[in-house]
């Protein structure tokens, strides 16, 4: 049983190391979905860093946030809001859409190097 | 709408005609035992939508994720057992493909719920909804069907079990997908880009990722959970060696 404890503690450990902690002083930056548009469009975030998008929906439906090049697919509910973390990416342009509205709803991350600050267009 | 309304049922729903189809290739299996499975799928997943909207927003708004990875395991757990467990114990083997079926099943249709329920409510004019819906689910049994006769007629029972866990891998490994973008596994580090060859937003693409689960650009984690989760009931199995005659004794109705 001791060793079946010891076993546990050192699994769950081992587990912890492989998360990663959630990162300090992380960079967020906030998207606005309202009338099935993002608001902004393009969004900068500097290359190698881990980046946290937050999408707001200010709208009566659903909309679901999709991007191929950024393995990213997260439904966003009517009147709330959600994050997914993106990154470390390399220069380049990643773009991203909403599946329910994807004539409209389209958007797309701008990475450039680490010494622009990541600003919003 | 139409072209919309079709990929995304394609997206979401062909795993789900896939699953049947591999299980109805499997000796042992019966439509009834589907049948039924299929319509507790249906009912589960109406249930779970009305709370959705407050799941999705539970652990910082990470909670449908959880929730998809959840049911995934499930999945894996359900395969697992199918392999681990002797026939002669038939609620266990039943439980196996009901989880198969609901860990599986309950995130696709919960997500073209999502789409199907907003097209609804939004438009007064539903006709090109209802008439994509057809289309994709036209679409989804011709392959299943398909699926199911090239494994029926033209491979081995060991070949389907080896394809029915590649599938079932397949699809547990979005579990990295998800976890990786709540920042709950690592940092994705990509270990190769394929997409010139065929692109994930292809239609190639799609298909080759509800089957075998292609991913264009995919992470470390995706490789590492996949592998894993496919080595594992075919490494059980291979140490049993009975696997395939197993599922030709008796029939699972219920």
């Amino acid at each position: 049983m001791n060793s079946y404890f010891k076993f546990s503690i050192g699994l769950f450990i081992g587990l912890l190391s492989f998360f990663s902690p959630r990162a300090f002083a992380l960079t967020e930056v906030v998207i606005e979905i309202k009338d099935h548009l993002f608001y902004p469009q393009n969004v900068v975030v500097p290359a190698g860093k881990k980046v946290r998008l937050t999408f707001i929906n200010f709208d009566d439906s659903p909309e679901e946030i999709d991007s191929f090049s950024l393995n990213r697919e997260k439904v966003i509910f009517a009147k709330s809001k959600g994050s997914i973390y993106i990154g470390p990416l390399t220069q380049g342009e990643y773009p991203f859409f909403g599946e329910f509205h994807p004539n409209s709803a389209v958007g797309k991350v701008v990475v450039k190097e680490q010494e622009e600050k990541p600003d919003a267009h | 709408m139409l072209i919309n309304t079709v990929v995304l049922f394609l997206r979401d729903t062909l795993p789900i005609f896939l699953l049947l189809s591999v299980l109805l290739a499997l000796p042992g299996v019966s439509r009834l035992s589907l049948v039924w499975r299929i319509a507790s799928l249906l009912v589960t997943a109406a249930m779970t939508y009305s709370y959705l909207g407050v799941i999705s927003q539970l652990a910082e708004g990470a909670g449908f994720e959880l929730l998809k990875s959840l049911l995934l395991v499930s999945a894996w757990i359900g395969i697992c057992v199918l392999v681990i467990c002797p026939f002669s114990k038939r609620n266990f083997i039943r439980m196996g493909i009901t989880l198969l079926v609901l860990g599986i099943g309950l995130p696709n249709s919960l997500h073209f719920m999502v789409y199907f329920v907003s097209g609804l409510t939004q438009n007064s004019d539903s006709t090109l909804l209802f008439l994509g819906t057809t289309i994709g689910l036209g679409i989804s049994i011709s392959i299943a069907i398909l699926l199911n006769i090239a494994l029926t007629h033209f491979v081995s029972h060991k070949a389907t079990f080896c394809f029915t866990t590649l599938f079932v891998a397949a699809q547990v490994a979005n579990i990295a997908l998800l976890l990786e973008q709540i920042d709950i596994f690592p940092a994705p580090q990509q270990v190769w880009d394929s997409s010139h060859i065929v692109s994930d937003n292809s239609e190639y693409g799609h298909l080759l990722n509800a089957l075998i689960g292609y991913e264009a650009t995919p992470s470390m984690s995706y490789m590492m959970l996949f592998i894993f989760t496919l080595v594992v009931p075919n490494t059980i199995a291979a140490t049993r060696k009975r696997i395939p005659a197993l599922w030709q004794q008796v029939e699972v109705t219920q």
